[in-house]
Formats: C-alpha cells, sequence, structure tokens
C-alpha cells in the first residue's frame, strides 16, 4: 500500500515523508522540485505540476499499489495588502492549496483507487480558527479544505477517514518567505518541522479528525474561536501592518 | 443616486436585488453570464447589464466587469454562484473547477479590481455566501467549501480593509430559485420551505444597511424579518 505525500520536497511534507519512510511505508512522493525529491531517499518520486488539469490522473497512473494515506501538503502562500498581490498570484493560491486537493480526492475515489481503510489527510492552517490578514487569499483557501475535510467524511466509504491538519508557524523556507520578520528569535519559536509531523502521524494514528500539532497550536485555535475580536486586531498588528512590500 | 453592482443578477436572488435597489432609485448595474438579449427584457430599465461567464475568471473578464461599474462605486454585492448535488467522487473535474472559479475565486479577484472604486465612494463590499458555509454537507461538500473559503475571505479581508472599505458577507438559507434544478437536485419535500427570493433579497438590503459584519439566514433571523416587515 502507498503512502501519497504531495509537497514532499520541502519544509513539512518532507518530514512526513521522512517520518513515514522511517517507518517502513512506501511512499510516494511528490512536488514540482526533481532535484529536491531525488535527495529523499527510499521514495518514489513524482516530480510534476499540481495545478495541471491532468495532475489526479498522473497520481494514479504512478501507484503501483492502492492509496493507504495521502497527505495533501502542497501549499503556496502570498503575504502583502491584497489589492498589491497580482491577481493571477491569487488565483495561483487557490489553484494549487484548494482546487487541487479537491480533484486529486475526487479522482481517486471514482477510480478506487483507495484502499478500503485509506487516510485522506489535509493540511489546513491554523489560519481557520483565528484568520489572517495579509494572506487573505491563502486563509480562503485553508478554510475551503477545511471544510471539504469535513464533508468528505460524510460520503466515505465506511473505514475510509478524512483528517484537517491546522499547523500554526513551523521552522520552515515556506514560513521565512512569508512572514514580516525572520530575527533569530521568531523563528526559534517557530515549530520544526520535524516535531510536527511526529505529532501529525501519531494524532493520526489515533484517527483525530482534527488535528492540531501541539499544545500552543491548539490553544491559539481556541482563543481565535473565543476572542475573534482582539486575535484579529493583534493579528492586524502584527502580521498585515508590518507587511511593506508583496512577498509572494 | 448611490450606484451598486450586482453579481449574478440574470437570475433568483441577484435579479430580486435588481428589483430592490432600482424602486429605490438606485444606479444599478447588474451582471450575469447569459446574453443581454435574453436578460433585458426581465431587467428594469435603465439597468446596464454586463455580460461574462466567471467560470474562468481571467484578467480580462474580471476588469470588463469591474470597467463596467463607475469609478466612484458605493455598493458591491458578489452574489453570482453556483452548485452541485453530489458527493466528491461523483462531481466532475469540470464541475469541481466551476464551483472553486464562480463562487470563491472569480469573487476574490473582483473584490481586487473593485477596490478602488469602492475606496472612491466610500462604498461597501458585501459577499453572498451561504448557511452551507458551515458544517459538514455529505451531497454538496464542494459547494459548501467554496463557500467556506469565501466566509474565510471575508474574514481576513475586513481586518486588513478596516477603515478603508467594509467588508460583509451574508449567508442566505435555502432560497426557491432555479439554483437547485440547475445543481441536479430531486424534488425533495423540504423544497416546500425553501424562502421565496424577494424577501430573501429584501432581508439583503437589510442586512446590507446594517453593520454586521457577518450575517446567516437561519429560520430565526428569517421570521424576525418577516415580522419586522409586516408591522411597516
Ligand atoms: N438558492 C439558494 O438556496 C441559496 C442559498 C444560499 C446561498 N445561495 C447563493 O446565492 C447566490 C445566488 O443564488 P441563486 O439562488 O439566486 O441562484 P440562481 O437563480 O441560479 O442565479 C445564479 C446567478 O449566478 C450567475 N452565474 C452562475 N454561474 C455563473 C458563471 N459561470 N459566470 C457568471 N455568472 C454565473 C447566473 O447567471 P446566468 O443565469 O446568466 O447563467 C445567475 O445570474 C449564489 O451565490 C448562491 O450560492 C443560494
Amino acid at each position: 500500500m502507498t503512502t501519497v505525500i504531495t509537497g514532499a520536497a520541502n519544509g513539512l511534507g518532507r518530514a512526513l515523508a521522512l517520518a513515514c519512510i522511517e517507518r517502513g511505508e512506501s511512499v510516494l512522493a511528490i512536488d514540482l522540485d526533481a532535484a529536491a525529491l531525488a535527495e529523499i531517499d527510499g521514495a518514489q518520486p513524482l516530480a510534476f505540476d499540481l495545478t495541471a488539469p491532468d495532475a489526479a490522473q498522473s497520481i494514479i497512473a504512478a501507484l503501483e499499489t492502492p492509496v493507504a494515506c495521502i497527505i495533501h501538503c502542497a501549499g503556496i502562500s502570498g503575504t502583502g495588502r491584497f489589492e498589491d498581490i497580482p491577481a493571477e498570484h491569487h488565483a495561483r493560491i487557490m489553484a494549487l492549496n484548494f482546487t487541487a486537493p479537491v480533484q486529486i480526492t475526487a479522482a481517486l475515489l471514482a477510480a478506487n483507487a483507495c484502499a478500503p481503510t485509506a487516510k485522506h489527510v489535509f493540511v489546513g492552517s491554523l489560519s481557520t480558527f483565528t484568520g489572517y490578514p495579509g494572506a487573505t487569499s491563502y486563509a480562503a483557501s485553508k478554510d475551503g479544505l477545511s471544510s471539504f475535510t469535513h464533508s468528505l467524511r460524510k460520503s466515505l466509504p465506511r473505514g475510509m477517514s478524512s483528517h484537517c491538519v491546522y499547523p500554526g508557524p513551523l521552522r520552515t523556507d515556506h514560513a521565512a518567505r512569508y512572514a514580516p520578520d525572520n530575527s533569530e528569535a521568531t523563528v526559534a519559536r517557530r515549530q520544526s518541522p520535524e516535531e510536527a509531523a511526529a505529532l501529525i502521524l501519531t494524532a493520526m494514528d489515533r484517527r483525530r479528525r482534527a488535528i492540531f500539532p501541539g499544545w500552543k497550536t491548539r490553544a491559539f485555535a481556541f482563543a481565535g474561536r473565543i476572542l475573534p475580536g482582539p486575535v484579529g486586531r493583534t493579528l492586524r498588528q502584527s502580521l498585515f501592518e508590518t507587511l511593506k512590500e508583496p512577498k509572494l | 443616486m448611490p450606484s451598486v453592482l450586482i453579481t449574478g443578477a440574470s437570475d433568483g436572488i441577484g435579479r430580486a436585488l435588481v428589483e430592490c435597489y432600482r424602486s429605490k432609485g438606485w444606479t444599478v448595474i447588474a451582471h450575469g453570464r447569459r446574453q443581454a438579449s435574453r436578460v433585458a427584457p426581465q431587467l428594469p430599465a435603465q439597468v446596464k447589464y454586463v455580460e461574462a461567464d466567471l467560470n474562468m475568471p481571467t484578467e480580462d473578464t474580471i476588469a470588463r466587469v469591474a470597467q463596467a461599474t463607475p469609478d466612484s462605486l458605493d455598493l458591491a454585492i458578489l452574489n453570482a454562484g453556483m452548485g452541485v448535488v453530489a458527493p466528491p467522487e461523483r462531481t466532475t473535474p469540470a464541475q469541481i473547477n466551476d464551483m472553486i472559479a464562480v463562487n470563491t475565486t472569480a469573487p476574490l479577484l473582483l473584490a481586487q479590481a473593485l477596490f478602488p472604486r469602492l475606496q472612491a465612494a466610500q462604498g461597501k463590499l458585501t459577499f453572498i455566501g451561504s448557511t452551507a458555509a458551515r458544517g459538514a454537507h455529505r451531497d454538496f461538500a464542494v459547494y459548501a467549501a467554496t463557500k467556506a473559503a469565501l466566509s474565510g475571505a471575508a474574514r481576513s479581508l475586513r481586518l486588513e480593509w478596516e477603515g478603508r472599505v467594509p467588508v460583509q458577507i451574508i449567508h442566505p438559507g435555502p432560497t426557491a430559485t432555479g439554483m437547485h434544478d440547475k445543481a441536479g437536485l430531486g424534488d425533495i419535500a423540504a423544497r416546500k420551505y425553501f424562502t421565496a427570493p424577494d424577501r430573501v433579497a429584501r432581508a439583503i438590503e437589510t442586512a446590507i444597511e446594517g453593520d454586521k459584519p457577518s450575517v446567516r439566514f437561519g429560520p430565526l433571523f428569517m421570521l424576525r424579518h418577516a415580522i419586522a416587515g409586516s408591522r411597516t
């Protein structure tokens, strides 16, 4: 059986792929970056653009055994003032973060490519609970995924499950690329992708539907839920107002 | 007179909204996908119509809709939307693309294109979501997800545009429009209880006058609105 991981070349996806290989799973590692994929020992690499119209079919064609688990981790962001981020970048965020996982899930199910106990795992964002001024289209794409995870569960065959992961800031290139501040102290506060990956896999084994990697993440989600006003204003000040040029 | 852009105004709730704002004397710019000749007889006189298919929201398409509006725009109601009733594995790739494009990506890009015009008039941006944006929905998982995404966009954009352009999202409940037939919903009994589009349009108009950033039209809301309406 196969564990499929998208966005496996870097950051959280790579950490998840390495952890799954360590557990003895056969991993199909997907990313745009072929060179980085080649460095993951023990994975079957598959380099292509997930927003291509035939993306789902490319995955199905590459599968040697049914999907035991698919982790949709590939994602991009774009931070800055909503009106300053190019329209095509907003569209690309929606296409990669939201449309691609939905299309792939529908196609895998329609093609009967999943094992009877397959897990469908979507990497969302803590922003579902807090909002994300300065990354409006990113937040939208991740809220779409979170909703999709919970609706999907209702139509999945008995035995299959769907899970949404809500990570906070991670010590990855992704976070560094989009954050307003990458000072040493800020970077040190971010969770390491290895730690997040380990927590995510444990939660998946326990069949948790909503997965918060670590207590800090859970606490932030809780705060966003009960105090949306103050949390929103804090994020506006700490993120949005400190962003100058758009970061794509 | 104030001006309003209403997308998805060639049918259903959008068309009822056109009536509401025309009867108040507003300048109305109506958007729809169908040809002008197929919508004009039903639209009140003096309503400007702009035709654009939003299932591939390219820069040209978005710009065409934005440019049909005045330089100073008081209100944009981004209402165009569509759904498909089927679990994900029986939704086609094209249907998935269309739902995400029309319900989420297009309104986001329109919001961006309209921003300077809305700012010039100190205007307001209103997205039309759906009560389905919350919770889990077996037979319209993708539709619900597109509306949840729109809801998330509204929340963050509101924080970004605070003090510049107010952003609101209104979530109508089941409404007796052609949408359900187009979506492939069968003749279920619950349809009897769907609200008439003109009542929903009036409730939307009232919600837009208020300053609540997010309004859900649950059964209680509609009842209260009906009682308030019968008093005046
Ligand atoms: N009806 C409900 O129960 C309900 C409940 C909650 C929320 N809503 C939301 O309310 C909004 C209006 O729905 P409605 O019930 O009035 O639906 P409707 O009667 O089917 O009208 C939909 C409108 O959207 C336009 N539209 C659809 N696809 C389009 C595309 N690809 N490009 C451009 N325009 C497109 C249609 O244009 P043409 O007709 O010219 O093609 C039409 O004007 C939607 O956003 C819907 O999701 C509806």
